[in-house]
This record gives structure tokens, sequence and C-alpha cells, in this order.
């Protein structure tokens, strides 16, 4: 199986330290959620796998061999990013033409079928877009590449419901048909944590949390009641995060609830995103 | 390194869209030439006149045209899968190549002005011979006069073009402002300042003093008279004007092999 793998990756700006030492890998066949706050370093990580920047130290393998300057290999990575690197005047049809001449396996047909369905005019410009149809152009663009590991960079930016729940069947669809590697990294975590089959959290540029999706959210449970209860059971565990409103407080702790729950407790499974919350350093 | 070409060659943002902006630059110019003709009509003028337009201003607008369009080749070849490797190899064939094509393109719209100019009494001064202060001794469509000039033509347009590079260089490495500051300077310092002189008489100028000057100048003047030196003129234009590209690319190459790629909406984000 096709895997990416980042060794020991560290990209350093002048004054921050965007990523530290991440090592991961990625396998085609699996859709992964790369999840982290706003500045943790997910669009960094993205830029780094597609050659867009270098790292500072570290490396990235694709099936053993450097992917950095590689062509042979970039062709097998396509990042869609946030940011807008085709000229704005370009028509969304000419984009989709210019793919056949860099992704051999770009599949112009099934993208203009994805404007249809999305009901996005391929005559018009870049620049005629909306933000929502932006993304819509930029998340097709990268869905018809043809490329084996696919990375979504904020893909449902602007977009609305009814678009959003489109895009995660499109996904979805796409996947079991090319068996690509997807990479989605948003915020809209709950949304989407259906599609993840593993998730990387990322927290001021460290790599906190490489786990599949259930066991992730294994991981933690949210204790609540009366705080004086709460902060009693949580002396001597690994508290994630705690607020407190009133005489309530919640919490979420580390590890699997044993067995004695003190009367007055209540213990739930917390979702997706409120584990990333209390793993990135709670609200604010 | 293929792909990128083929893209550059046949696909909508390369040569296409120079292509578009060259004949928009032509065109204007060529509108000018035919205002100006109709005042030569008015005054009743009838003698061959020294129009530099299209060599001075149509060089210029397709060296802004081709920084242009390898600022935004750039983004377009690294955010699909090319690596900066394929994009700096492709860039050294393709200048010399949109050079041949502006060449032709250039001469092309000069023929078909002073074609026009001839039906009114009128005529333009050929486009090498004019940099020559003894144009009066030849025939301006004698065939070694047009090589020659074909030959300046395009060592003009590789001139700035190289300045071009330099300005998307430090474009990408720093930014617009400090882009500018900088090339004008290099040019400025280069061409003795722009305002004292044409461009093409001072770059043209800049070449012979980069090599050999006393003979390069005395070739400059009297050598398109001379046949058995023709030949090597015409060489020592086209090499210095090659010698010179290949010196800006290299620093082009320096400046670009690591500088990210970003988007402008989101430059510098984490």
């Amino acid at each position: 199986m096709s895997k990416i793998e980042l060794q020991e990756l560290t990209k350093k700006y002048r004054l921050k330290l965007a990523l530290d030492s991440v090592s991961l890998t990625l396998e085609k066949g699996h859709i992964y959620g790369l999840l982290g706050r706003n500045g943790a370093g997910k669009t960094t990580l993205c830029s780094l796998i597609a050659n867009r920047d270098f790292p500072t130290s570290g490396k990235v393998l694709l099936d053993g061999e450097k992917l950095k300057e590689n062509d042979a290999l970039l062709k097998k990575v396509y990042c869609m990013g946030a940011e807008d690197l085709l000229p704005n005047y370009m028509r969304v049809r000419d984009v989709i033409a210019s793919m056949k001449y860099f992704y051999l396996k770009s599949a112009a047909n099934y993208a203009l079928s994805l404007c249809d369905q999305f009901r996005l005019d391929p005559k018009k410009r870049l620049s005629q877009l909306s933000t929502g149809y932006r993304t819509i152009a930029k998340v097709i663009f990268a869905m018809s590449s043809g490329a084996d590991f696919i990375f979504l960079d904020e893909p449902t930016l602007g977009l609305d419901a009814n678009h959003r729940e489109l895009l995660y069947k499109l996904i979805l669809e796409r996947f079991e048909e090319t068996g690509a590697a997807f990479v989605i990294s948003t915020h809209l975590i709950d949304e989407c944590a259906g599609l993840f089959e593993r998730c990387f959290v990322l927290r001021e540029g460290k790599l906190i949390a490489d786990e599949d999706s259930d066991t992730l959210r294994r991981s933690a449970y949210a204790v609540e009641g009366k705080t004086e209860a709460v902060d009693a059971y949580c002396q001597g565990r690994e508290v994630l995060s705690r607020s407190a409103v009133g005489t309530l407080c919640s919490a979420c702790v580390k590890g699997e609830p044993d067995d004695a729950i003190p009367a007055g407790l209540e213990i739930s499974q917390p979702g997706l995103q409120q584990l990333l919350i209390a793993l990135t350093g709670g609200e604010g | 390194m293929r792909d990128y070409i083929r893209y550059v060659l046949r696909g909508r943002e390369g040569l296409r869209s120079y292509l578009v902006l060259l004949a928009t630059v032509l065109g204007s110019l060529f509108a000018v030439h035919m205002l100006l003709l109709g005042v030569l009509i008015a005054d009743k003028f009838n003698d061959r006149i020294d129009l530099l337009i299209y060599e001075i201003l149509g060089s210029a607008g397709a060296a802004i045209g081709y920084a242009m369009l390898t600022d935004r080749l750039l983004k377009i070849a690294v955010s699909s899968g090319v690596s900066r490797k394929a994009f700096l190899h492709g860039t050294a064939y393709l200048g010399p190549l949109f050079a041949l094509i502006t060449t032709a393109a250039i001469t092309l719209f000069f023929l078909i002005t002073d074609g026009i100019y001839h039906l009114s009494g009128n005529g333009l001064s050929n486009i090498g011979i004019s940099l020559y202060y003894e144009r009066s001794y030849l025939s301006v469509y004698a065939p070694r006069v047009v090589i020659f000039s074909l030959t300046a033509l395009f060592s003009l347009i590789l001139y700035l073009y190289s300045y071009g590079l330099l300005f998307v260089a430090f474009r990408n490495r720093f930014n617009n402002m400090p882009a500018g500051v900088i090339v004008t300077g290099i040019i400025f310092t280069l061409c003795h300042g722009l305002v004292l002189g044409t461009v093409a008489v001072l770059l043209l100028d800049k070449i012979s003093l980069r090599l050999d000057p006393e003979w390069l100048a005395e070739q400059m003047q009297y050598g398109i008279l001379l046949d058995d030196t023709f030949r090597s003129d015409v060489c020592v234009l086209a090499e210095a004007a090659v010698v010179w590209y290949l010196l800006v690319y290299g620093i082009f190459v320096l400046m670009m092999r690591r500088v990210p790629v970003r988007g402008k909406e989101k430059e510098g984000a984490i």
C-alpha cells in the first residue's frame, strides 16, 4: 500500500516554530482528519508535503523515496489549500482542462459533473466566485485530480449546510471509487467526524494525538455535576479541561471511567470536537 | 519538466496568454503609429523617420508580460505538482524561445507598419540600422541588415527578460516594493540612467562595454559594412545577450529554488 511518511518534520519561521518534529504516516485507502486550532500548523504541514514550502529539518517520503522536488512522486499528491494560488481571471473550465497536463489520471468529465451537482458554472472566472463557490471549485479540482493522496485544507470554508452535506457524500463516493487517501483539515469537526478513520491532532506545531477516531474518542470522558463533586472526583486524575458555570461544573478526564462513579456525577462520552477542545487547551 | 513545457506551450496560461498580451501591446503601438502617420501626412512630411517605438516599448511590454507570466506559472506549476527544479529548467528554455517569438512578432508588426507608411510616401527606419550612425550607407532591407536587426532585437528582448526574471525573483523572495526598487536600481546603474537615452541604445552600448569596448564600438558603427566581420558582429551581439541572460538566470535559480509559494490572501499563514 502506497504511503507517505513524515519523519521529524520541523518548520521554523523567523519568530515562530510552526511545526515541531512531526512524524506520522499516511496510507492510501484511508480518510484522515488533520485537526488543531488556528495556527496549530495544519496549513504548514500540507504545504510541506505538497512541496510548496520547505522544511527546516526532517523529510517527507512517499513509498520510501523523498518527495521533495521529485516530479514523479509529486504527481501523486494534490493539495487543495485555503489560499488562492491560481490566477483569479482563469475560468473554472480552463483550470479543469489544464489538469490533464499535470495529472495523468485527472478526470475532466467527473469535474464537470461535480460542477453540475454543486451548480457551479464552469464558464465563470475564479474572481467571479463567492468564497463558498471558490472553495467548491478548489475541492472539485482536488477530487478530479486523480492523485493518490488528496489534502483538503478547509474544504468547508464558506459552504452552506446543503453543500457541506453534498461534499461529505461526494468525498465518500470518490474515496470508495478510487481508494485515494483523503486528508481533511477542518474546524467543523463534529460534522466531519463520521468521515475520519484516523485523526492527527496538532497543538502549537506538535503532534499530540495520532490515533484512530474511535480510540481517540474513547481516550477521555466527560464528568458533569456539582463543582465540589467534580473537583473531588478529578483529584489524582489527568484533567484535560474544566469549565464551570454557576454551581455546575464539567471536566474532560483522560483515560477510561472506572466503575465507581460517585453519586451526583454524570459520565458521558465526549464528541470529537469537545475532546479536541480539551486536548488543545480548552476554550479561549 | 516535459509536462510543464507542454503546458506552457499548449495550455491556456502559457504561450497563449503571452501572445494575447503581446498582441495587445503591439496592437496599441500600431495604433500609435497610425496616429503619427496621420500627423505626418497632414504635415506633408515625406521621408524615412526614426521611430524606435516597436523596439523599445514593444520589447519593454513583452518583458513585463514575460515577468508576469513567469510569476503566474510558478504558482500554477508548484500547485500542480511540478517541482521547482522542473519549473526552473523549463524557464531556461522558455526565455529564449519566447524572445524569438517576440522578435518575430515585433518584426512582423514593424514590416506591416512600414508597408503602410510606404504607401503614404513615408517610411520607418529599420530596427537594427537605426542603432547605427552610418545607416545611410545601406539599404534597410539588405539581408545582412535584416539579420543584424533581428539579432539586435532578440538581444534587447533577452536583456529585458533578464530584468523581468530578476524582478520575479526579488518579488517572491521579498515583496513587490523592494523588487521594484532593486531592479530599477540595477537597470539604472547598468544603463547610466534611462532618462539619458533610449533603452535600446544604452543596452546595446552596455553589451559593447562588457566585452571589448573599443573593438565592439567600432564593429557597432562600421562592422556591418564589412562582409568578413559581419558574422562575428551578429554572434557577438547574440552571445553577449545570451551570456547575460544565463548569468541572471543563475541568480534567478539561486533565489527561486527554495522559495515558498503562497497565495495572496493568506500570506504567511501557519
